[in-house]
């Protein structure tokens, strides 16, 4: 059922990683992802590699799931490498079939693009299993407030957030029942060519936007009643706190930096 | 058509650790004309079983099997399986999306591959089945129209597809109580008109009043399928469910503990007015 | 003492699409603080709209409400009319704001700048007020129809107000739910002498209130105790109502000339009734 689907991929728990401030966690990642591009060499990926394994250990997260990020975009790290491979024009020459070079060069820049793409891919995933949306969209709009100066509307973007992650289950729930009972009336959702399947689309469509349209029309009025006035004024029950679990991983992440950039200088 | 289901069960995501039996070796024999009155609380099974009856879900072990065609067959003709049964889902109004009244009914009969010309009839036929008046109606957009009129339109939308069996959950969930009559009247007369019908319902009151016989499921399980009077003398074991039963049932137990030498089976106010009147010597009529 | 009142109140959509009969015409009342007041009428009888006048969602045409002597109309303190008069929705999904129960009962809090530490305690007590403090960490949409509505009048409690209204915050439940959420409101009534005000489509629901207005093209055509406006059964049907059903029964057997005295509301009332005919006999 579409009920079970767990929004984003948050996995909850209460390790020290779960337990740490999300505004840290998602200033941490900002360094992280920087060190994924400066690492230069093999000893480089090792030093993330250990620092990956290190959080996912404390995070009790299984490696499968940490995995499981990679598989959606495998194609493209597929499709990197092999390019890369291919295409990479080097000075020691490996291989050669036709038109096809393979030189030594080659082969280390494509593992080393495909080893960056999922760096990157499963320390993000790192973040998003351990933080529910809701966390990381309040720590956005807390870190984001100084923007209110230029006036970018930070609290009404978070809250267009919160409300979006509210509602999609409801709304993957009532897609379910609109598609059902089209079906029941004859309707074929999937068969014939792409002109046809997107007519077929229409008697799904125009359900679920005038039942959305009716949905922000009540939800507004709720808002309203609960006395609901924009950011100004406004308090927050829960209040993020660094604490020691914080600067221990800012401590961790400061060593790891340190160690990649020793690793770029030799 | 005769409706059938053998040893149905239907398990939600198997092997995962989110694994539900929504229903378990479900067995019963549906005659054609009857009224069939399904009650269950919440989560009891009841949509999962009338989505198998007219082939959306796929049981997982068992068949249904309507009018000879198999539905567990993956070679059975799907379109002449939804034509045979048609599903009104609670909350019907929520699936309407035409320009006009007329095009959202012909929704049905148009998927049936029907020419115009029929297309037309069957569209004028369905309106007058929920009582619109064609000349007033046929050409209002759906958005426009009052909720029980956008219910109605929504039924009209499935009975034009000429099903012979006719599926209702809930027709009148969230109605005013004028609003409830007219849909449970309207459902009356296309009982009498010769469809079989099976009616998804809460309220106690109105399964005893119209249902041949009741199916009430719980945990997934057709745990019992009889007349109104077989299923509601069993007070004990609906109320064990967490199921009621029609006031008029509770206030014959009541007086029959405090002496009132009442017939058995009372499970409808007419019932309850005749024993009374029978019992305290009322005038036939006033 | 009075905590609502409302004076020759006027309203229509300007809106030309909303049906007209939605209106409210000349209507006048108040509430009592502590009283359970419910609304009947059906679909369009303008007691949605009504509701929705007592909290400053619509703004009277002409006449006026004061809330705790506050006219809805006075902007600077809308809020705090607001805040004294909390409202529940018919749908218990289109009313939850968070992700989280907990947050979402903390949502009128955090609006009324509330400071932490105090909305922590107030979304507590309200969740457990309701019954539901072991789904606090819960997201909405796991939780049953009853449960989702217990959750909004928890959001409402925890603003501290004097009235609860509620318009038709049973109609998409199941029996159980429905029970379930009456019991909880009936609670917050008698334990903590809460003011409700209902609107419903149920009697038996309207049954459990003090005082029951009955509403008709924008207008109260009956007012008075349950036992006083559900005994006119003819005029209730006329107007397209439904009567409790022992109340129906009674009537029935007193067209066959069986006196039965006075309005018979539930099973307990009516075999006492029946009893005591039976020893006429």
């Amino acid at each position: 059922m579409l009920k079970d689907i767990t929004l984003g991929q948050f996995f909850p728990g209460n390790s020290a990683v779960h337990r740490m401030d999300p505004r840290v966690k998602l200033m941490l990642m900002v360094v992280y992802i920087a060190l994924v591009f400066l690492v230069k060499g093999f000893l480089g990926y090792a030093i993330l590699a250990a620092f990956i394994a290190g959080t996912a250990f404390l995070s009790r997260i299984k490696p499968k799931f940490l995995l499981r990020s990679v598989k959606p975009v495998l194609f493209i790290v597929v499709m990197t490498f092999v390019l890369n491979i291919f295409f990479y024009r080097g000075e020691e020459l490996l291989f050669q079939w036709w038109i096809i070079r393979v030189y030594k060069e080659g082969i280390r820049f494509a593992v080393f693009m495909a080893l960056r793409l999922v760096f990157l891919l499963v320390g993000t995933s790192l973040l998003t299993l351990t933080t529910s949306p809701m966390a990381l969209t309040d720590a956005l709009e807390r870190l984001l407030k100084p923007l209110n100066a230029i006036r970018f509307p930070v609290h009404e973007m978070a809250m267009m957030m919160t409300i979006a992650l509210r509602f999609i289950p409801t709304l993957l729930e009532e897609t379910d029942k609109i598609i059902k009972a089209q079906t029941a009336r004859g309707a074929d959702f999937d068969t014939g060519n792409l002109l046809q399947r997107a007519k077929a689309m229409v008697p799904l469509l125009v359900p679920l936007f005038v039942s959305a349209f009716r949905r922000a029309d009540e939800l507004a009025m709720a808002m309203e009643a609960r006395c609901y006035h924009g950011g100004t004024n406004r308090t927050r029950m829960k209040q993020l706190h660094v604490t020691g679990i914080d600067y221990a991983g800012i401590a961790v992440v400061a060593v790891t930096t340190g160690l990649v950039l020793l690793e770029r200088l030799l | 058509m005769p409706v059938e289901a053998r040893e149905l069960t239907h398990t939600y995501n198997a092997d995962s650790p989110f694994e539900s039996t929504a229903l378990d070796k479900v067995n019963f024999k549906i005659q054609d004309g009857e009224f069939i009155g399904i009650i269950g609380h919440t989560g009891s099974g009841k949509s999962t079983l009338i989505q198998h009856l007219n082939g959306l879900l796929k049981p997982t072990g068992g068949t249904v099997i309507v009018n000879g065609m198999d539905l567990a067959d993956k070679s059975t003709n799907m379109k002449e399986v939804r034509r045979t049964i048609g599903l009104v889902f609670q909350y019907p109004e929520y699936q309407l999306f035409e320009e006009t009244v007329e095009k959202d009914i012909a929704f049905g009969p148009k998927n049936l591959g029907l020419d115009e010309k029929k297309i037309a009839a069957r569209v004028r036929d369905a309106m007058r089945l929920v009582d619109l008046d064609y000349a007033q109606f046929a050409n209002k957009s759906p958005f426009e129209l009052s909720g029980g009129q956008k219910r109605r339109v929504a039924i009209a939308g499935v009975l034009a597809m000429e099903p012979d069996i006719l599926i209702l959950d809930e027709p009148t969930a969230g109605l005013d109580p004028y609003g409830r009559d007219y849909i449970l009247s309207l459902v009356e007369n296309w009982h009498k008109l010769g469809r079989t019908i099976l009616m998804v319902s809460h309220s106690m009151d109105d399964v005893a009043r119209f249902a041949d016989r009741i199916f009430v499921m719980n945990h997934g399980r057709l745990e019992m399928q009889g007349t109104p009077d077989e299923v509601f003398d069993q007070e004990e074991r609906l109320r064990a469910m967490g199921l009621d039963v029609p006031a008029v049932t509770t206030l014959a137990g009541e007086l029959s503990r405090r002496g009132f030498d009442l017939p058995r089976h009372i499970h409808t106010m007419d019932e309850m007015e005749r024993a009374l009147l029978s019992l305290l010597g009322g005038k036939e009529h006033a | 003492m009075e905590i609502i009142r409302v004076s020759d109140v006027y309203y229509e959509y300007e809106n030309p699409d909303e049906p007209a009969d939605m209106a409210v015409k000349g209507v006048s009342l108040t509430v009592q603080k502590g009283e359970w007041l419910s609304i009947i009428g059906h679909n369009g009888s303008g007691k949605s709209t009504l509701v929705k006048l007592l909290n400053g969602l619509f703004l009277p045409k002409s006449g006026a409400v004061l809330v705790d002597n506050i006219d809805t109309r006075d902007e600077q303190r809308i809020w705090d009319v607001r805040q004294k008069v909390g409202m529940i929705f018919q749908n218990p999904d289109n009313q939850m704001v968070a992700t989280i129960v907990e947050e979402d009962v903390a949502f009128g809090l955090e609006n009324l700048g509330v400071p932490p530490q105090e909305i922590q305690r107030r979304v507590y007590q309200a969740l457990k007020a309701v019954g539901m403090t072991q789904y606090a960490a819960s997201a909405p949409h796991m939780l049953s129809g009853g449960q989702k509505q217990r959750v909004a009048i928890a959001g409402v409690l925890a603003m501290k107000p004097d009235v609860i209204l509620m318009d038709e915050p049973t109609a998409m439940l199941d029996p159980s739910g429905r029970r379930e959420v009456m019991d909880t409101v009936q609670r917050l009534h008698e334990e903590e002498g809460m003011t409700v005000v209902l609107i419903t489509h149920f009697m038996e629901e309207a049954l459990r209130g003090d005082r029951v207005i009955v509403m008709e093209k924008g207008q109260t055509v009956m007012e008075g105790e349950p036992a006083q406006v559900f005994s006119q059964v003819e005029r209730l049907k006329d107007i397209g109502l439904d009567v409790p059903p022992m109340t129906e029964l009674a009537h029935r057997l007193r067209a066959h000339g069986i006196d039965v005295h006075g309005a018979p509301m539930n099973v307990e009332e009516m075999v006492e009734e029946l009893c005591r005919l039976k020893q006429e006999n």
